[in-house]
């Protein structure tokens, strides 16, 4: 519980913490430290300088861009994703998503940047990122960048960050549809067992006219359920076989097994949260 | 039974109803204003100067020899300044020893030496002068391990060909004894039906915010040791010390400062405290070591295990006889075993009458870590086993739940009832008390919305349980297997209270402050004497083994409100009398005319005031010329006090706890079929501790021990794999439950007095971690009866009801089998 000896920074600018990811030895960025300071407790992690981003006021912003999308700070807290009122209104969905995280403390201290560079397989965030299609600004010396988020988590707590790079800012498309975001785990402030993101759009004649749904708690990371997407859309409610769809998706994923439960055990509570969530969704 | 203990009883005040006085009232807490601000003062905040930090290497195997240690790197680490390992200790300490067994191992030392038992054992111990540089030179520390076989299992460690755990005693059992009460071979020859289960109790563990903290300097010019620790049982440490690393007591002054948590957890501190010292006294340095979370969850916890349970029933559902064989995995600090499995003579047959019965014990020693009392000890495994029995037996019977238990109470005529082995139940009125808890929760009306919900497609079940919480420990009971008279009990404390020279009243209970509510109580009960009002008394929360103490000083089993309370008022009435008697001296009044109130000596039948109190002490302390020739100088009283009521210990006739608070605990759970996860909809308690002093913390501790159950029914356990790893070693594994798990707990309370404590009250603390197991248990099979569910076993996790349901016709209609 005491971490090895580091190098602490500070920077005011995103200029100066860009010339610090170049010139320090081994640096690692630290965000809302929810993540990396049990780690550094538990000697997990040993780097050798930490950079500190939570005096850069630049990444504590929300904004509206012209083309109507949100782009939130890398350091905005989980609380501030659930307060903000742009993001209530433009991606209610990810408003919700926060409400799941941890423990108020947690949501005081943590920060959406943080959280999703973590890419930790059971988190929150990735899910809705997904199905809102999400991207991550990633700055560095050597120039800026725009990945979305689904290329940007490449497997489990590994990104498609380069070592000299940081994330600055997440940029979310407005999405208004009806939604549902849940996790189960067996406490409030755990990481999910099984949790579910969807987003849907019924036409006036009761087809299905968008459904994007995303998976976590997946060993390989979170995934967009493609093949239960394409076997819904563009049908009648009525006319869907959820089951059997639900039951060939799942039945090819991996979800994580551990103390908290096994694979089959989490696939058939997933197939029964899909059930229930994707009926909500399109009644 | 029903005798007097001393002149403290007859003098509690407000026989008179002059003064309604502060005892039976919710008065906040006084203590909490500190602790909420961050200055409670704990262990850790108090710092020697030139303080150096210990560390540990701690075994990462949980049986292995140790074939070398490497310290040279360590020692080369600037800052180290002494690492100790057991080479050394095995030359300069003795080893550890076992209380209730009556062969004790030899190799078992406070260090490990040349072997390792369990994964956490201390190994190596390094002083340095910060924690970050103590850290450090562990990770320097290079321990060549020859593992041995794991001992993984009760089963594992009785096999023949088992590798020992103790090679020098021959056997991984390190004691079995055999009792029999009444005629129970008649009552199963007599039964109309025989119930039988194994019923088994998984490991886990109370685990207080403050970790264990302890530093030491050892004063070479004195040659004395002052150590501070979060112990809870600080006399016996003293004693421990003494033992194992040869200060004699004399040289041992040790201190606890406030507690931030006890639970019984640390009452296992005492080695650690013992090797902190050794290190002081071989560095001449002061030396502290804060543990930290991790190594907190290594050990010390409960032990788990199973109880054959056999029941003798007559068809009208009353429970004829009993045979119950308790198998403990008591881990391997050998100086607990045989505990979990004694103390279950405290509640064996609960609030039932079971005159016939059998009981056997064995308590083995696996690679499991060490065990230590924690939270009501075997009581809550008892507990859970009976009432699991009780609607086993209804269920087998075809009666209902609630009938099988009215037939079984203990009638409140027979109160107080001596049960089959000797233990005395001093008052209560069971019956009565389930009747209320039936009304309370509202038990008729919850079996209608039961019935609705299922109609529904929802699992919804009723759990009930009546559980004994006993309280006060008579601790001899180790010594029922050896000859002879206990070196120590429980049963008596020691308090000082005095009137200094300003003439403020000072308390000093001389035992461990662990954050129940001592200091209000005590301010209660003694401004009660004095006429004050409780912010008035000064209460000091430290204990001091200088100030006096008998053997087992501590604040352990619920035994403040009788052992502490009663020491406090014998030395606060025996001090009032005294200031009684100088002021009718100095005034020349008759003592028996004169009381004490707000400040002020005054005649009883005209209320006229004859002298303060201020100008009283200081002429006690000071005007030693005009003081009354017949009185002597100073008002400083230190009182020791025994419940009268413990008894020797003859194997057939022995108590092992003196008083016996009762509760009934109904709730309603509901089954989610989308994860098989347990969700509480409503708890109720009808609780009766006897006369209760403060209500407010009363209830706070009977919600607070049971939420600790529902955390060891449906969340916490220590995992191991098939190595003896701990799987277990942060919160995220270990899973407490959170305010945002615990359900709101409807409390009701009853008051049956106790006859044998000062003011009738009896155990708290520990009553809701006993009781909630089986009303849980109870209420999740009765959610999960249209699958046939039955639970043997905690805790009840929703992947383990998931793979009992999903082979059922009922699994199969609810998912249509699709999956």
């Amino acid at each position: 519980m005491y971490p090895t000896e580091f190098e602490y920074y500070r920077p005011k600018t995103l200029d100066e913490a860009l010339e610090l990811m170049k010139t320090v030895e081994e640096p690692k960025v630290i965000a809302g430290g929810q993540s990396l300071m049990p780690m550094l407790k538990l000697r997990f992690y040993e780097p050798a300088c930490l950079i500190d981003l939570g005096a850069i006021p630049e990444l504590k912003q929300v904004k509206l861009d012209e083309g109507g999308n949100l782009r939130i700070g890398a350091m905005v807290t989980h609380f501030e994703v659930i307060e903000n009122g742009l993001i209530r209104e433009n991606a209610p969905i990810l408003a919700s998503t926060a409400e799941n995280i941890g423990d108020i403390q947690i949501r005081n201290r943590g920060t959406i940047g943080g959280s999703i560079c973590e890419a930790d397989p059971s988190a929150d965030y990735p899910p809705t990122m997904f199905v809102l299609e999400a991207s991550i600004v990633l700055l560095s010396k050597e120039g800026r960048r725009t990945v979305r988020i689904e290329d940007f988590i490449k497997g489990p707590y590994e990104t498609d960050a380069r070592e000299d790079e940081i994330a600055v800012e997440i940029i979310v498309p407005k999405s208004t549809d009806q939604y549902h975001v849940e996790k189960y785990a067996r406490r409030k402030a755990d990481f999910a067992v099984v949790s579910v993101a969807a987003i849907a759009r019924t036409a006036s004649d009761g087809s299905i006219e968008e459904l994007r749904i995303a998976a976590g708690a997946l060993t390989d990371g979170p995934e967009r359920l493609k093949s239960l997407e394409s076997a819904l859309k563009g049908k009648k409610k009525d006319s869907v076989d959820l089951q059997t769809s639900i039951s060939e998706t799942v039945d090819a994923l991996t979800p994580i097994s551990d103390i908290h439960g096994g694979e089959e055990y989490r696939k058939y509570s997933l197939k029964m949260m899909l059930a229930r969530v994707i009926k909500e969704l399109i009644e | 039974m029903q005798g007097s203990n001393s002149s403290a009883q007859t003098l509690v005040y407000s026989e008179d109803g002059k003064k309604s006085g502060s005892v039976g009232k919710a008065v906040p807490r006084i203590e909490d204003l500190k602790i909420i601000r961050g200055k409670g003062g704990y262990a850790d905040d108090i710092e020697f100067a030139d303080q150096h930090y210990a560390a540990f290497h701690f075994s990462p195997f949980a049986h292995a020899k140790i074939k070398n240690i490497d310290i040279s790197k360590a020692l080369e680490l600037p800052g180290v300044i002494y690492v100790l390992t057991g080479e050394e200790v095995k030359k300069i300490t003795n080893p550890m020893k076992s209380r209730a067994a009556t062969k004790s191992p030899t190799s078992h030392y406070i260090l490990a030496v040349d072997k390792v038992r369990y994964m956490g054992e201390p190994v190596v111990a390094v002083v340095a002068k910060t924690k970050y540089i103590a850290a450090d030179a562990i990770d320097l520390i290079d321990v060549e391990y020859d593992p041995l076989p794991v001992v993984a299992t009760i089963e594992d460690a009785m096999k023949k060909e088992s590798e020992l755990i103790y090679p020098e005693i021959g056997t991984n059992q390190l004691i079995e004894d055999h009792f029999k009460f009444g005629d129970t071979e008649k009552a199963f020859k007599e039964a109309d039906k025989i119930v039988k289960d194994r019923i088994r109790i998984h490991r886990y563990a109370s685990t207080p915010l403050e970790t264990f903290v302890t530093s030491a300097f050892y004063d070479q010019t004195r040659d004395e040791l002052l150590a501070y620790a979060s112990d809870q049982q600080p006399g016996r440490t003293v004693g421990s010390i003494e033992s194992t690393i040869k200060i004699p007591q004399s040289k041992i002054r040790l201190i606890v400062p406030q507690v931030g948590g006890g639970f019984g957890n640390k009452l296992a501190i005492w080695q650690y405290v013992a090797l902190v010292s050794l290190l002081s006294k071989l560095t001449g340095k002061p030396v502290k070591w804060v543990q930290t979370r991790t190594e907190s969850l290594y050990a010390f916890h409960r032990p788990r295990g199973f109880m054959d349970a056999e029941f003798a029933l007559r068809k009208d559902g009353k429970i004829l006889g009993a045979r119950l064989t308790d198998w403990q995995a008591d881990g391997n600090w050998p100086y607990v075993a045989a505990l979990y499995s004694l103390i279950k003579f405290a509640n064996m047959c609960g609030v039932y009458e079971i005159r016939n019965l059998d009981y056997s014990y064995h308590s083995v020693a696996t690679n499991d870590p060490p065990i230590v009392q924690d939270r009501g000890v075997g009581k809550p495994f008892m507990s859970f086993a009976l009432e699991r029995m009780m609607d086993k037996s209804a269920d087998a019977l075809g009666i209902d739940r609630t009938i099988i238990r009215e037939k079984n109470f203990v009638p409140a005529e027979k109160m107080p009832y001596t049960t089959f082995s000797g233990e005395v139940y001093e008052s209560g009125n069971y019956p009565e008390n389930f009747r209320r808890a039936l009304n309370f929760s509202e038990y008729h009306e919850k079996l209608k919305l039961q019935e609705k919900l299922r109609k529904e497609g929802r699992y919804v079940g009723i759990g009930i349980a009546c559980g004994i919480e006993p309280g006060t420990s008579n601790l001899g009971y180790y010594f029922l297997s050896k000859e002879g008279d206990p070196d120590y009990n429980g049963a008596g404390q020691m308090a000082t209270v005095e009137m200094v020279a300003d003439g403020t009243v000072k308390v000093n209970m001389n035992g461990p402050e662990i954050g129940t509510g001592h200091v209000t109580t005590i301010a209660q009960v003694v401004s009660d004497v004095f006429g004050l009002e409780p912010e008035d008394i000064i209460v000091d929360g430290w204990y001091d083994s200088v100030h006096g103490h008998l053997t087992y000083a501590g604040t352990y089993s619920n035994a403040f409100n009788d052992v502490y309370l009663g020491a406090v008022m014998k030395a606060a009435t025996l001090l009032k009398e005294k200031i009684l008697a100088i002021a009718a001296s100095l005034k020349k009044e008759n003592v028996e005319d004169l009381d004490i109130a707000e400040g002020h000596v005054f005649r009883k039948s005209d209320s006229e005031k004859l002298v303060g109190v201020k100008e009283l002490a200081k002429i006690s302390y000071g005007r030693l010329l005009s003081f009354p020739k017949d009185q002597d100088p100073g008002l400083k009283i230190t009182a020791s006090y025994v419940n009268k009521t413990a008894k020797p210990f003859h194997r057939d006739d022995f108590n092992v706890q003196l008083t016996h608070s009762n509760s009934t605990h109904i709730c309603l759970v509901e089954v989610s079929p989308e994860n098989w996860n347990v969700k509480i909809l409503d708890y109720s308690i009808v609780h009766d501790a006897g006369k209760v002093i403060n209500p407010g913390i009363v209830d706070g501790m009977a919600i607070g021990s049971t939420v600790s159950g529902i955390g060891g029914a449906l969340y916490e356990e220590f995992l191991f794999d098939e190595q003896g790893n701990n799987l277990s070693l942060t919160f995220a594994e270990y899973m407490k439950p959170t305010a945002m798990e615990s359900p709101e707990i409807k409390l009701d309370e009853m008051e049956s007095p106790a006859p044998n404590t000062v003011f009738g009250t009896k155990a708290v603390g520990e009553g809701g971690a006993i009781t909630s197991l089986g009303a849980i248990a109870g209420a999740v099979e009765d959610a999960l009866k249209p699958f046939g569910v039955k639970i043997s076993e905690l805790p009840i996790k929703p992947e383990k009801l998931w793979e009992m349901v999903k082979d059922t016709d009922e699994y199969k209609k609810l998912t249509g089998g699709a999956n």
